[in-house]
């Protein structure tokens, strides 16, 4: 290239505002390698190379899945603050599935200041993490070895691993070991060298499918529509011969009239089903002390967005597919929160961590006191662990707002002693 | 004269009672049926099946308006108009019960009912045309019905909404698709409206 050509381009570079002075980078899955269906770290890197406050907005997205089992797109928005020469560091809880390449911009005011495509190496077998100094690998699969500071606060970000194993000396902070503990306890993998709590089964998929059948919307008065229509139908075969006869139209009126006023007072009478049923299942523990482990079914007649508060991912059962339906994480006043894309008639499992419950419910003895049946997937997953002269607290929500029921069950369980 | 031809009885009879039978069906159907069914009892099946009888309705309230009475062309304009109405008022206590069992949001319901009346009254100028225009009755019956069956079926395929069923799957879940087929035949009744009132005001001025 000529002089006159690197001048030029010096110019376009100089002029273009914010080009060079935003950077954008980052990784996908611990050092950069994603496992396959696990929900990996999104590591993402900003600088602010600029003179003055970046106030943007960080977009994340990634298409998944595949044409022939139906594809769905994962996106993230947060908004993002950062001081002129300021860098700072980002970790998402991320589902790692088979698709594009995520892309990750920031843009201001629609502007796109800064975008990187994040290489996406996939790994089938989870990884063993050891934690600390490592004298020897251990056998049997990958290793990934991190410092202890390296160890997340969210036990989503541990979905990735195995087995985590604290090596002698490796001291983990208390967030992190209550993280820690979550991930163990709800069954996400094991932990060696460190505190074990029971680990509690996660809830089955065919105590969820018998969840979905006992909330679903009320059924029609059916054998009232049907008579109702038939009388009708005859009332109409002779109410509408008149009209021909140059006679009075009253009884064609009084017919419709009837009918109309039925339909608009149904649903003051009969209720209106719901269009999506919500049903969430928090199950708490005295082990860990922070965390809940919840699963939030969605069942949409409609179709449309549904959102919800925190952060949740789609809940993949052994042998199954994700159901390739959109999913878009976002930042509001209240924290983050999980747009779903509804489609009707296909129900919708998420699973996250939530607060634990600790205080409150109605208390009873295991092996004595029966509760509410819509407890049933929670009590199973308790089932195998629970023992008799053990404390279970419930509490029961059920709400409407709208179209949407919704319905909380929470269980914490408290081992005996 | 009295208000309705008496060709006309048993179409709007037959047209109840197949929208009702639709209705029955939509509200019989299981709910533990499979999901890739279950659209017909919480999806747009009784919108649909009341836009595939309505044209046939229509085809013949165009067809028995000729001849009937002596009115000028704005008063059988507004003939067409009521007696399209009057067979979806007949309809209307079922798509009320419906809307309410699928949680369908009014103005979407009142969307899919301005569409219906727009389609219907399109059928009926077509019919009202036809018996004008092609005065062999067995060609005018497979131009009217075979016509009327390339326009449902023939578009869905590729989603135009100019077929009603695209156009009122747009409209129950309220993407745009729905939107174009209203406003195509909003736009395509108000033209053939006002042409044929243009060309009658021109002869009988003349």
């Amino acid at each position: 290239m000529t002089w006159v050509g690197w001048a030029v381009l010096c110019v376009v570079a100089v002029a273009q505002p914010g080009w060079a002075e935003v950077w954008v980078g980052g990784e996908l899955g611990w050092q950069g390698q994603a496992v396959l269906g696990a929900v990996n770290p999104l590591t993402i890197t900003v600088t602010n190379g600029t003179s003055s406050v970046l106030s943007a907005t960080l977009r994340v997205e990634q298409r998944v899945g595949s044409g022939w089992r139906g594809e769905g797109m994962q996106r993230l928005r947060a908004p993002l603050l950062l001081a002129p020469g300021g860098r700072a560091q980002f970790a998402f809880p991320w589902p790692v599935e088979a698709g594009s390449a995520p892309a990750v911009v920031v843009e201001a005011d629609g502007t796109e200041l800064a975008r990187a495509t994040l290489p996406l190496r996939l790994m089938a077998e989870k990884p063993i993490a050891t934690v600390g100094s490592v004298a020897a690998y251990p056998d049997g699969g990958p290793t990934i070895a991190l410092a202890p500071e390296d160890l997340p606060e969210d036990p989503f970000l541990f979905s990735p691993f195995s087995e985590v194993r604290l090596t002698r000396g490796a001291v983990v902070s208390a967030p992190v070991a209550e993280a820690l503990a979550a991930w163990v306890a709800f069954g996400g993998g094991l932990v060696r060298n460190g505190e074990t709590p029971t680990v509690i089964p996660s809830l089955s998929a065919m105590d969820l499918d018998d969840a979905v059948a006992r909330h679903g919307p009320r059924p029609p008065p059916r054998g009232l529509l049907i008579g109702g229509t038939v009388l009708y139908l005859i009332a109409l075969g002779l109410a509408l011969p008149p009209l021909s006869r140059r006679g009075r139209p009253w009884g064609i009126a009084a017919l419709i009239s009837a009918a109309l006023t039925f339909a608009l007072f149904y649903p003051v009478f009969f209720g209106s089903p719901q269009t999506t049923t919500l049903i969430l299942y928090s199950l708490s523990t005295r082990d860990v002390s922070r965390f809940s482990a919840d699963t939030l079914v969605v069942v949409p007649v409609r179709g449309g967005i549904q959102e919800v508060s925190g952060w949740w991912v789609e809940r993949v059962s052994p042998g199954s597919e994700r159901s390739g339906m959109d999913i878009e994480w976002v930042w509001g006043a209240e924290g983050p929160r999980t747009l779903v894309a509804m489609n009707p008639g296909k129900t919708l499992v998420l699973w996250g961590y939530g607060r634990a419950w600790s205080t409150g419910g109605t208390r009873h003895v295991v092996g004595s006191v029966a509760v509410d049946a819509g407890f049933a997937p929670l009590l199973a997953a308790v089932g195998p662990v629970a023992r008799e002269g053990d404390l279970v607290y419930t509490e029961r929500i059920a709400e409407r707002q709208g179209g949407v029921a919704r319905y909380e069950y929470r269980l914490r369980w408290e081992p005996d002693g | 004269m009295a208000s309705l031809s008496e060709n006309l009885i048993n179409p709007y009879h037959a047209f109840a009672i197949l929208v009702g039978s639709a209705f029955a069906a939509a509200i019989l159907w299981p709910e533990s049926a499979p999901a890739a069914l279950g659209p017909l009892m919480r999806g747009p099946f009784l919108p649909h099946a009341v836009a595939f009888l309505i044209g046939f309705l229509s085809l013949e309230i165009g067809e028995a308006e000729r001849g009937y009475g002596v009115y000028r062309a704005p008063r059988r304009a507004a003939r067409l108009g009521g007696l399209v109405g009057f067979g979806l008022v007949l309809v209307l206590p079922f798509l009320l019960v419906h809307r309410v069992e699928t949680g369908l949001p009014w103005p979407q319901f009142a969307a899919i009912l301005g569409f219906l009346y727009a389609y219907g009254l399109a059928w009926a100028l077509a019919g009202h045309g036809a018996v004008a225009v092609v005065h062999w009755d067995g060609l005018r019956f497979v131009l009217e019905y075979g016509g009327l069956l390339a326009v449902i079926i023939l578009p869905a395929g590729a989603g135009l909404p100019i077929s009603p069923i695209p156009a009122i799957g747009g409209l129950w879940a309220g993407t745009g698709a729905g939107w174009w087929g209203l406003a195509l035949y909003a736009v395509l009744d108000a033209g053939a409206l006002g042409a044929w009132l243009w060309t009658n005001g021109r002869s009988s001025g003349a």
